[in-house]
This record gives C-alpha cells, structure tokens and sequence, in this order.
C-alpha cells in the first residue's frame, strides 16, 4: 500500500521526539546565573569575598570564599568579573560554582601583571544581587 | 487592428448545421461563423510579443467545441506552445483574450485552472513521489480531500493500466507509460478540457497508437480536448477539426476532410529542371487544371485535380514544351498537401 | 485488429467498468482552493522528506554538533584557550546562540535554495504545482514555510546538543518572548534568502553561490563572537550590518544571554523584518520571472 498521508509519520515521530529534546535542553540549560556580571548591584558591608591563594598568570582557576558576617555564604549564585586597571573594556568574567560550603571556584586566566580591579557578583536565593569590591595585583 | 471576425476559410457553401455540436464523427466542413457560447476555449485577437520583439502568436481567433478532439497544426516555430500556453496560464498575453469554460484566463488563472488540464511534451512528474503519489497529490492540490484523492488516484491507475506499477519511481516508467500517467493526472481532477503538447512526441509506434486510443475513448465520453501537433498522418487520422498555424498565425480550421477538400485539389506535383524554372512554370500554368505553381528551391511545384495519370501527363507535357525535367514527384491529396498550399513550403521538421 | 504480439505496454481499454465522470465546472472559489492547495503542498514536502528523513536529520545535526563538540567539549579539556579571558563558559553560552543563528540560516537557505534550482531546473517537476487552481506567488510562500520549518527543526535539536555535549557549564537565561518570537522570524529570514537564492540564479551559479556565499556569511555572522566585541575593527564592525546572520545571532544571544551585552533588539527586530519582507518579495518574484514568461 502506498504510503500518502502516512507517509509522513517518520516526519512527526521525529519532529516529536526533538521537541522533547529541546524542552528537556532548555530546562537543563537554564539557570538564573547572570553571565558577565555587569548589573548594577549594591554594595553590602556585611559581604565579603576573597580569592584564594596565589594569583598568578599560570593559574587558570580561583577559589572565592563568600562571607556574609564572617559567615560562609552557601548556595548563593556567584560570579568574578575583573579586568586591568584602564582596560575595562577587555575584562574576563564567569560564573563560579560552589566546591565546599562558601568556597566558590571560577575559571578565570589573568593574562597580563599589572594592576587588577573589578568585582564579586553574589546573589542569595530570595535576596537581591550583591556586589562585592575586588582589587589586586598579578605579579 | 484585430478583427474578432475568423480568418478566412475559402469553402464552397455553409451547411445548415452553424456552431451547433453534433456528433464529432459526422462533422463535415462547414463555414466558420464565430464561437458559440458552448464552446469550451475562445480566444479573441490573442496575440504574444516576447521581449526582444519576437511576435511569436498573432491575432489567434480560435474556438473548440465540447467534446471534440481539436489539432493545432502546424512545424515547430509556429506559435502552437506558446498558444497552448496562454490558454494554460503558463505564458501571459501581450493583448487579446483567452476563455476556457467561461472563466478569463488573464484575469482569473487560478480558477481557469480548475477546468484545464495539462500533459506537457517533457516529462513532469513529481520526481520524489512514486506513480500513486502523483496522482495523490494532484488530486490534494485540487481540493480533493484525502479520500477523494485516494479513490480518485486508485481509479485512475485501474483505468490507465498502471496499476502494477503504482509504487514505483517514476524514473522507471518507460517513455510510454509516463506520458499515460501525465494523460491520467491531468485527468484527475476532471478538467473541462485537457491540452496535450504533441501528445506522441519520443514515442513509439506502439505507444502512439495506445495513447490515440486513450484520446479517442476519452472523447466518447465527452471530454474535450485540444492537443498540437507536427504530425499530420495522426491529425488526419484522428482530430474532428485542425487549426492549420504557421509564423503565429492560423491559416486555416476546418475538419481535416474539409481542409482536404477546399484547399488541397487532387495532386501535389513537384518537378525538378535544370535551368528556365520561370518559363517552366508559365508555361504549365497555362494548362487547364493546374493550380497553384509557385517556383520554391529549385522545383515547379503546383496541383492537378487527380493524381491519376498525373505523371504522364506532366512528362508529355513538358517534353511538347521543350523541357528537360531532371526529377518528378506526385504525392497523393493529404494535408501535407494542404499545408503546402497555404504556406508555400514543406513541414520543417 | 489482428492479436499481434506487442508490448506489455499497451492498455487494453474496458471503459465500460471505469467510465470517466462529465467535467466538474463549477469554479471553486480561490481562497478556498488556495487554502487547499497549500497544505496539500506541505503535505507532498514533508511526505519526500520523510523518504529522505535519515539523511535530511544527520546533514542537519553534523555542523553544530561538530562546532559545540570542538568548541566546547574539546578545547575546554585539553586546555586550548579560546573566547579570550572570558572563561570556557561564558563562551560556551555566547556561542550556542551564534550557533543556533548559523544552523537556522544555513538550513533555511540550502533546503529551499537547492530544491528551487533542482525543481526550476531541466526536471520541471514544479509543473503540477504550478498548475494548482492557486497563484504562483503561493507556490513560492508554501516553499518559505516549508523551509522555514526544516531550519526550526534544526534550531530544537541544537540545544540538546548545547546541554549535553560541553564539558563546561552552559547558562542560558531564556527570555521566552524573545525566543518565541525571535525564532520564527529567523527562520522566515533563512528559507526567503533560499528562495530568493535558488529562484533569481540559473543552476550553476546558484550553486556557484551557494559555496561561496555560505562560509563567509557563517565566519562572519558574529557566531564565534559578539558583535559589540568588534570594537578593535571598526570597519569591519559596521561592515557586518550588511549579513543578516549577524542579526539573527545578536537576536538569539539577546533571548539566551540577555545579560551580555549584544546588538540592541531594538536593531535587531526591524532589520528582521525589513529583511524578511525584502526576500520575500524578491523570491516570490524571481520565481514568477522564471515559470510564466
């Protein structure tokens, strides 16, 4: 039997099953996380955030520890967004993502030494977004 | 300026019968006197200029009869497709009017094509589709819902003994049973006339024969159809009237008894001499019964009432002459003849 | 007639079982019929795709599964830097959008760009189509929409690509609205400049154009990149508002990553729409040019 209007049921099973996948795609994918960090955000004292360790050119990730009244900030969304002193324009950022309670680790490479400024974006569930001052030098 | 009036016919008188459609195989010539509101196709002063200044169709006043089997004849050049065409919506007319089953085709082409059906001289099937689908989805494109289509499709298969093949390619089909499925695909949907663009070009003799049966039957049932041609032994054979066309124009209509009987007298004789051709010529026209001499590449051509005895008789009379005739050719009263006449030179084929 | 012995070709004819019915005459009214006509047309191009369907879905998937699997599962893991200083995921993210743009627009204009030279082409198999009880100019919207779906197929299935493939997280901040909106209308954009492709230029040339037109409208469609980042070169910045490809991956990077900075949709909507009514209108005309004379 010739195949007319079934002949287009491959056609809908497919167009079905990547619906599916898109719909699954979007929701795996979405996330609140503000890429680039560049809202305006206030400052709040009672925050702090402070990279860890060395920071050097070779390193190609940094750990953020995230206080708020000398407390470990967990669970929060939280993104570095820095760049060399008088080229704003040419800045790095990215999202961080939490490896231990208040400890955020963010894959971020500093290309030149110098003089660095920029900030800590936090955003506590239910709270609104936090900016934290950050300022350093690569040596 | 155009006249809607026809073209001029030389016939010895009118039959009572006028316009009115009687049974195809008892009509004789009659004298043209204009269309009819029955009939299926009008044109009026329909002309076509191609940019460039190509006039391919000039001043066509053309009407086809329901049911009849309508030829246009005529070599390739004449201005037949381009006229099929602007009565298939294919091709846009530079003035004039084209009218299929009432409907203005200029003006309303989408509805004209409901009534028209087209079987094209190259090959246009539906490539991606199997021999089912196309007749499938050319019913779907019609209107006809997914059941209609279906049966319809089934149907016609059946019919045209296509059956066996419905689930294959098209590009399998032979050269025959292509053209038999583009004749049962523009069937489908009914259409009040179908137009065929020389229907039995790149068949074979087989095949040509299959398909003037296909056409025939069709007109027993009432179908009108409208086909061009280059072939005449076919146009004879088979159409109830030709339109004779050459250089965009219509030179003759007629049936093609009718157009045998006015316009082609007796004997077509060709003959050759070396030298003094003008003289020759002057010199048979003088003789009683020798009609249109004309001098064309080297040969006298001209017509004698009767075949018979023509050769002797043209011989004698050369040699009393003092000609020398190098060749001699006498063809019987056909339409080739009659083409001849009108246009003063050979079908090129 | 004597039996001879002929071909299986020829029909013996039995009319008395299947007579031919008297011709239909009454002239259906051309809304209707066209209406008809249209999804009758759809119905034969998703009926020949799903003959083709294995090949038409791995053409489809290939290029961006290819870009996002280099681009976002390879380098990240072997330490190839890419994206400047901005980090593997936030490239990643910015890059879905451009390739989401790039498969739209590449599908779009090949699926309805090579069917237009093939069918306009020696085969002349447009003919029953065009001989449908509707105008021509449809014939050649049912060929946009027909297009325009393919390429929206192909936009879904990249984003599974997105989500499963990187090795870095991908973020998308997905505007609804925008996407909903935006997509369609790229995805019209896409299958018009197919039309407009395949219906104005004779085979060779088509295809001619096809390669050379193609690579540079995807390398230089801002897929890799966002368009404000072109700041360095200005020439060639303001040159790219000529490739209709910018916009659409600018437009696509406003409904996923609305955060970074990217061309305004302020831009972006308008030039879509211009640009899809502009190759609309010269598609539905190049192939009215190219069927009645």
């Amino acid at each position: 039997m010739a195949r007319a209007t079934r002949g287009i049921r491959r056609v809908l099973f497919v167009a079905a099953l990547s619906l599916s996948a898109f719909a699954v795609a979007i929701v795996v994918l979405a996330d609140d996380a503000r890429l680039g960090c560049v809202t305006d955000a206030q400052r709040d004292p009672a925050y702090q955030a402070r990279l860890l360790g060395q920071i050097e050119i070779e390193r190609t990730e940094y750990e953020i520890a995230v206080t708020r009244d000398g407390q470990p900030v967990s669970g929060a969304k939280v993104c570095a967004s820095v760049a060399m002193v008088g080229m704003e324009a040419m800045g790095v950022s990215d999202t961080a993502e939490e490896t231990a309670p208040g400890i955020y680790k963010v894959a971020v490479v500093l290309e030149m030494s110098g003089g660095w400024r920029g900030s800590i974006l936090i955003t506590e569930t239910g709270k609104p977004p936090v900016s934290v001052p950050l300022k350093f030098d690569v040596g | 300026m155009c006249s809607s009036s026809p073209f001029e016919v030389s016939v010895p008188e009118p039959d009572g019968d006028g316009p009115a459609p009687t049974s195809p195989a008892i009509r004789t010539g009659g004298a043209e006197s204009g269309p009819a509101p029955s009939d299926v196709v009008v044109t009026t002063c329909l002309r076509k200029v191609y940019p460039g200044g190509r006039v391919a169709v000039e001043e066509l006043n053309l009407s086809v009869r329901r049911g009849e089997i309508f030829g246009l004849l005529g070599p390739n050049g004449a201005g037949k497709s381009t006229t099929v065409g602007m009565l298939t919506t294919r091709v846009i007319p530079t003035s004039g009017t084209a009218v299929v089953n009432g409907i203005d085709v200029r003006a309303y082409p989408a509805r004209a094509k409901q009534a028209i059906g087209v079987v094209s001289q190259a090959n246009t099937l539906d490539q991606g589709l199997n021999v089912w689908e196309n007749l499938y989805f050319h019913g779907r494109y019609f209107g006809l819902g997914d059941r209609a289509a279906r049966s319809a499709a089934d149907e016609l298969l059946e019919r045209f003994r296509l059956a066996d093949r419905k689930a294959s390619e098209v590009e399998d089909l032979s050269g025959g049973m292509a053209r038999r499925l583009m004749v049962a695909r523009a069937l489908l949907h009914r259409p009040a006339v179908i137009f065929l663009d020389e229907p039995t070009a790149g068949l074979d003799p087989q095949s040509r024969i299959a398909l003037w049966e296909v056409l025939v039957e069709l007109q027993g049932e009432g179908q009108t159809v409208l086909l061009t041609t280059h072939r005449m032994e076919e146009a004879d054979e088979h159409c109830d009237r030709l339109a004779i066309m050459d250089h965009g124009r219509i030179l003759a209509v007629d049936t093609p008894q009718g157009l045998k009987a006015s316009l082609g007298s007796g004997a077509a004789v060709t003959a050759r001499a070396e030298e003094r051709l003008d003289e020759l010529a002057a010199y048979l026209s003088r003789a009683a019964g020798v009609t249109e001499v004309r001098v064309i590449d080297g040969d006298v051509r001209f017509n004698l009432p009767a075949a018979h005895g023509a050769m002797q008789w043209v011989l004698a009379a050369a040699q009393a002459g003092g000609f020398r005739l190098t060749d001699l050719s006498v063809s019987d009263d056909t339409l080739e003849t009659v083409f001849v006449n009108l246009t003063g030179q050979d079908l090129r084929e | 007639m004597t039996a001879a012995v002929g071909p299986t070709d020829r029909p013996e004819l039995g009319t008395q079982d299947h007579p031919l019915p008297p011709p239909d005459r009454t002239a259906r009214s051309s809304p209707g019929a066209s209406w008809a006509a249209f999804r009758a047309m759809l119905l034969r191009d998703f009926t020949i795709l799903d003959k083709r369907l294995p090949q038409f879905v791995a053409g489809t998937v290939m290029q961006p599964l290819m870009l996002v699997f280099v681009l976002t599962y390879l380098f990240p893991k072997i330490g190839q830097a890419i994206g400047g200083g901005g980090g593997a995921s936030r490239f990643s993210s910015l890059l879905m959008a451009g390739i989401v743009a790039q498969t739209i627009i590449f599908v779009g204009i090949f699926t309805v760009g090579t069917e237009m030279v093939r069918e306009l082409g020696i085969t002349g198999e447009m003919e029953d189509r065009l001989l449908a009880p509707t105008s021509v100019s449809l014939v050649a919207v049912e060929k946009i929409v027909s297009g325009g779906l393919q390429a929206l197929f192909s936009a879904m299935v990249v984003f599974p690509i997105g989500a499963f493939v990187p090795s870095t997280p991908v973020y998308l901040d997905v505007q609804p609205v925008v996407l909903l909106t935006l997509t369609p209308l790229a995805c019209l954009n896409a299958a018009a400049l197919g039309l407009t492709m395949g219906s104005r230029f004779s085979p060779g040339t088509a295809s001619y154009l096809f390669g050379v037109v193609a690579l540079p409208l995807s390398f230089l469609g801002a897929i890799f990149y966002t368009w404000p980042s072109l700041t360095p070169v200005p020439a060639l910045k303001y040159a790219l508002l000529a490739n209709p490809l910018v916009y659409v991956s600018e437009g696509f990077r406003a409904a996923l990553v609305p955060s970074e900075p990217h061309l305004s949709l302020a831009v972006v909507y308008p030039a879509m729409i211009v640009s899809a009514v502009v190759f609309t209108v010269l598609g539905v005309r190049g192939l009215k040019q190219r069927v009645v004379t």
